[in-house]
C-alpha cells in the first residue's frame, strides 16, 4: 500500500487534487488533456494488438472476454435495482451504466503498476476494455426506458454513439493495427508508443487529480450515501470479478485487470453518451461519483487490495 | 435590408448534434458555432472540467427568416424541454444574407 502510495504518478494525482483544494491557478490546456488521453489510449490499443498477434486467440481468450461483456451488460441492472427509491429513476439507470461500463484511464493506470511489478497479461485485456464500454450504456438506457413514466426516444443514436466513440474506436483500431502491422515498422515507433508512456501518464494523472479535485465540489449537497454508493459498487464488483477470475483459474495479470474493470466505472466515454440517451439524469450526480470518488479509491487502495486478495487466492 | 430572425441556441456539447440534426431537417443549413461556452444554468456550472465534453456548452447561431421560424420553433421547443438548454430569438437586419 506505501508503494502503492509513493508511486510518482499517485503523487501527480495527489499534488493536482491539493492544487486545486488550495485554489492554484494550476491547470492543464484542455487540448492537452484529450492529445494525453488519446495517446495514452493508442499505446495501449497497440500494445494489446502486438501481444494478441504473438499469442493465438484462443477458447480461454474468448470465454474471458464473453464474461467481461457479460459482466458490463448485467453490472447496471444489480446497480439499478440495489439503489432503491433514493434516486430518481434517470438518476439510477445513469449510474447503474456509468458503474457497468469502464474506465480507461483506471485501466491505463492498472497495466502500469502491472508493468512496475512485472506481472505479465494478455493483449485480449485491452480487447476487453473496448468491449465493456458499449454494453453496460445500452443496459443503462434499456432501464431507463422500462422504468421511466416519461417519454423516452429511440436509443439508436446514443447506442450508436456508445459504441463509436473516440475511445473505443481509437483502441479498437490501435489493437487492428498492432495485429496487422509489421514488427519492424512498429519497432521504429516505439521511442513514441512504449518509452513517453510512463511520463505521459505521470503527467495525465496530474491532470486528473485537478479534474477530481473540481468535481468533488458538486457531492457536497447529495449526502453521504450518494459517496458510500460510490465507494460501494466497485468494491461489490471486484469481489464478483475475483470470484469469476478464481473459477475461471486466471493468471494474476487478465484477473487483476478484469478486477479493474469491473471496479471502475466510466467518466468519459458514459458521459459523453448518457447526455444524449438520458437527459434527464443528473451529470453533476455521476460524473463526480466516478472521477471523484470511485477512480482516486481504485487508484490508490484498490489496486494493492485486489492485487493482495489475487496473489492469495490465485 | 432584409428582416431576419436571430436564433441563439445554448446547449452542451453532446446534446448539440441532436440539436443541429432538428435544424437540418427544417431546412436550416446554414449556421455557426461558438465552442467551448462557459457558463451556469440549471445543470450547475459549465466550465470545461472533464474529459468528456460534457460539461461545456456551445453557442448555435443562425438567421433565419420568419417563415422558416414558425415551422422550427415547436420542434426545437420540444427538443430543449427533453434535453435541456435554451434557445432565444430576436429581429434583426441583415446589410448582407
Amino acid at each position: 500500500m506505501i508503494d502503492n502510495l509513493l508511486n510518482p504518478a499517485i503523487l501527480f494525482f495527489a499534488l493536482g487534487f491539493f492544487a486545486t483544494l488550495v485554489k492554484s491557478d494550476l491547470e492543464i490546456p484542455q487540448s492537452i488533456s484529450k492529445f494525453v488521453s488519446l495517446y495514452l489510449l493508442m499505446s495501449i490499443g497497440l500494445k494489446g494488438g502486438i501481444q494478441i498477434a504473438a499469442n493465438p486467440i484462443t477458447a480461454d481468450i474468448l470465454i474471458i472476454l464473453g464474461v467481461a461483456i457479460a459482466f458490463s451488460a448485467l453490472i447496471p441492472f444489480a446497480v439499478f435495482f440495489s439503489l432503491g427509491n433514493r434516486f430518481r429513476v434517470e438518476d439510477k439507470a445513469a449510474i447503474a451504466a456509468t458503474y457497468g461500463s469502464v474506465s480507461a484511464v483506471t485501466f491505463v493506470t492498472a497495466v502500469n503498476y502491472l508493468g512496475q511489478l512485472d506481472i505479465a497479461f494478455g493483449g485480449h485485456m485491452v480487447a476487453a476494455l473496448a468491449l465493456m464500454e458499449a454494453p453496460a450504456l445500452i443496459s443503462g438506457f434499456w432501464l431507463y426506458k422500462r422504468y421511466s413514466t416519461d417519454t423516452v426516444q429511440d436509443s439508436g443514436h446514443s447506442n450508436w454513439e456508445a459504441i463509436t466513440n473516440a475511445s473505443v474506436l481509437l483502441i479498437l483500431g490501435a489493437i487492428v493495427i498492432g495485429i496487422i502491422a509489421n514488427d519492424a515498422a512498429l519497432d521504429r515507433v516505439k521511442p513514441f508508443t512504449e518509452s513517453l508512456f510512463q511520463g505521459m501518464l505521470m503527467f495525465f494523472l496530474l491532470d486528473m487529480g485537478l479534474l477530481a479535485s473540481k468535481r468533488i465540489s458538486a457531492l457536497r449537497d447529495t449526502g453521504i450515501v450518494t459517496i458510500m454508493v460510490a465507494i460501494l459498487i466497485p468494491l461489490i464488483s471486484a469481489a464478483l470479478a475475483i470470484a469469476i477470475s478464481w473459477l475461471l483459474s486466471l493468471n494474476l495479470g487478465d484477473a487483476f485487470l478484469l478486477t479493474i474493470l469491473c471496479a471502475s466505472a466510466s467518466y468519459i466515454a458514459a458521459p459523453a453518451a448518457l447526455r444524449i440517451a438520458i437527459p434527464k439524469a443528473n451529470a453533476g450526480l455521476y460524473v463526480p461519483m466516478a472521477l471523484a470518488i470511485t477512480f482516486p479509491m481504485n487508484l490508490i487502495f484498490g489496486f494493492p487490495l485486489y492485487l493482495k486478495i489475487l496473489q492469495s487466492i490465485l | 435590408m432584409d428582416t431576419r430572425k436571430k436564433l441563439e441556441i445554448i446547449v452542451t456539447n453532446p446534446e448539440a448534434k441532436p440539436v443541429l440534426l432538428l435544424l437540418e431537417n427544417h431546412g436550416i443549413t446554414h449556421y455557426s458555432i461558438i465552442r467551448d461556452v462557459y457558463g451556469r444554468g440549471d445543470r450547475g456550472i459549465q466550465d470545461g472540467n472533464d474529459l468528456s465534453d460534457t460539461f461545456i456548452n456551445v453557442l448555435i447561431i443562425c438567421f433565419i427568416t420568419t417563415e422558416t421560424f414558425e415551422v422550427v420553433k415547436e420542434s426545437l421547443r420540444a427538443e430543449l424541454s427533453r434535453q435541456g438548454g435554451v434557445a432565444v430569438v430576436s429581429d434583426v437586419s441583415s446589410l448582407k444574407h
